[in-house]
């Protein structure tokens, strides 16, 4: 025997798998050599256990096949749900970006409107609402055949009288 | 009358499901699902557990099935999925710290010490016997790795030859040997000390009758 004794024989070799001779040799050498013995018994030992726990099968339940294609349909369903997940996780920072870009704009527009003096009829009523000129622009009477200098004569002129729109 | 699907070939089988054939595949569920549960038994004892692991098989091979060229045998293909699958089902669970081998209950003891008393292999294979050392054997393997538990129950267990549990595994022939020698020393020096243990209480020892 070698220095290891039969260990390495246990160790490279399942014990079922040794040859008779084999076998007889490892057992003779045991019975002689109170370190090797508790080796050999703990080999064997260990080959039953590995038996009995192979010798415990767990047989499929009825239906079993039932259960899996449910599963299967379960799962057919849950990559289009990933998908839709997936699409709106990568189109959150465009959509996230496209709405600062907005918001960016709509900020930009405010404050350059506001930096403008007014100008227009629009700007004028929004300085006052409650002007001549608001009142006939935004009067029903008036009409959309009036324009803004119509509106600003019959305001302002002089010659014209009042209550006399027609300027009979 | 019968099905014609129970007639047809595994080739034709796994043809027709590809084609996303569900009848085709609940025959081939059918027709598998004993060797799938065999080799989820290998690696989980609970039969929710199994039943689980087994579901998770044939639901890996039904995505996988365009992978299937009909080169090999079906249930050689669903056997290298339900191992991978199993083995990687095993790494996610942890493994048993070693001191559980120490809170070892009487009756797992009882087995030890009628081993050690060399009680007749008959004996020690009585049903009672069998659920203890079942027991024993799943207490000592969940101190091991995954690795080390699914090469000692295929090589060692279950006599497999060792280029078979390289196609089941994936692994080279070489890495069976190394991981069996290995997991072999691993598992003996866990035994070992049990063993041990026992012999260092002879007081503790059961009084199961024994043979001499």
């Amino acid at each position: 025997m070698k220095e290891n004794h039969i260990v390495d024989l246990l160790e490279s070799r399942s014990l079922g798998s040794l040859s008779v001779a084999e076998l007889e040799m490892v057992k003779a050498h045991a019975a002689a050599c109170p370190q090797c013995l508790l080796a050999y018994q703990a080999a064997q030992a260990s080959l039953l256990l590995l038996q009995e726990r192979a010798s415990v099968v767990v047989e499929p339940p009825p239906f079993f096949q039932t259960k899996v294609i449910a599963a299967i349909r379960e799962q057919k369903l849950a990559p289009k749900r990933l998908g839709f997940l997936n699409v709106w996780q990568t189109a959150r920072p465009v959509i996230a970006s496209m709405g600062a870009f907005v918001a960016i704009l709509l900020a930009l527009t405010f404050f350059m409107n506001g930096s403008e003096p007014p100008t227009g009829p629009a700007d004028l009523a929004s300085v006052n609402d409650s002007a001549p000129e608001w009142v006939i622009v935004d009067s029903d009477d008036v009409g959309d055949e009036m324009t803004y200098s119509q509106a600003l004569t019959v305001l302002y002129d002089p010659t014209m009288e009042a209550g006399d729109g027609d300027g009979k | 009358m019968t099905d014609p699907l129970e007639q047809a070939s595994d080739l034709e089988l796994a043809k027709l499901a590809q084609e996303t054939d569900e009848k085709a595949f609940a025959e081939i569920v059918r027709r598998y699902s004993p060797r799938v549960f065999q080799v989820a038994s290998r690696f989980f004892r609970e039969r929710s557990q199994v039943e689980d692991a087994s579901q998770e098989v044939f639901l890996r091979a039904y995505t996988h099935l365009a992978d299937y060229e009909g080169r090999g045998s079906l249930e050689g293909w669903l056997t290298r999925i339900a191992t991978t699958t199993c083995l990687n089902l095993l790494r996610n669970v942890q493994r048993q710290p070693e001191s559980v081998l120490a809170e070892m209950p009487e009756a797992e003891a009882d087995w030890l010490d009628g081993h050690l008393a060399g009680v007749s292999a008959e004996r020690h294979r009585s049903a009672e016997k069998s659920r203890e050392a079942a027991d024993l054997a799943d207490r000592v393997l969940g101190t091991l790795s995954p690795d080390d538990r699914l090469v000692l129950m295929l090589v060692d267990a279950d006599e497999m030859p060792i280029k078979d549990v390289a196609g089941a595994t994936g692994w080279s022939e070489s890495k069976v040997k190394v991981q069996a020698f290995r997991a072999r020393r691993r598992m003996r020096e866990a035994v070992e000390k049990l063993l041990a243990g026992r012999k260092r209480n002879p007081s503790k020892r059961s009084t199961t009758e024994v043979e001499g």
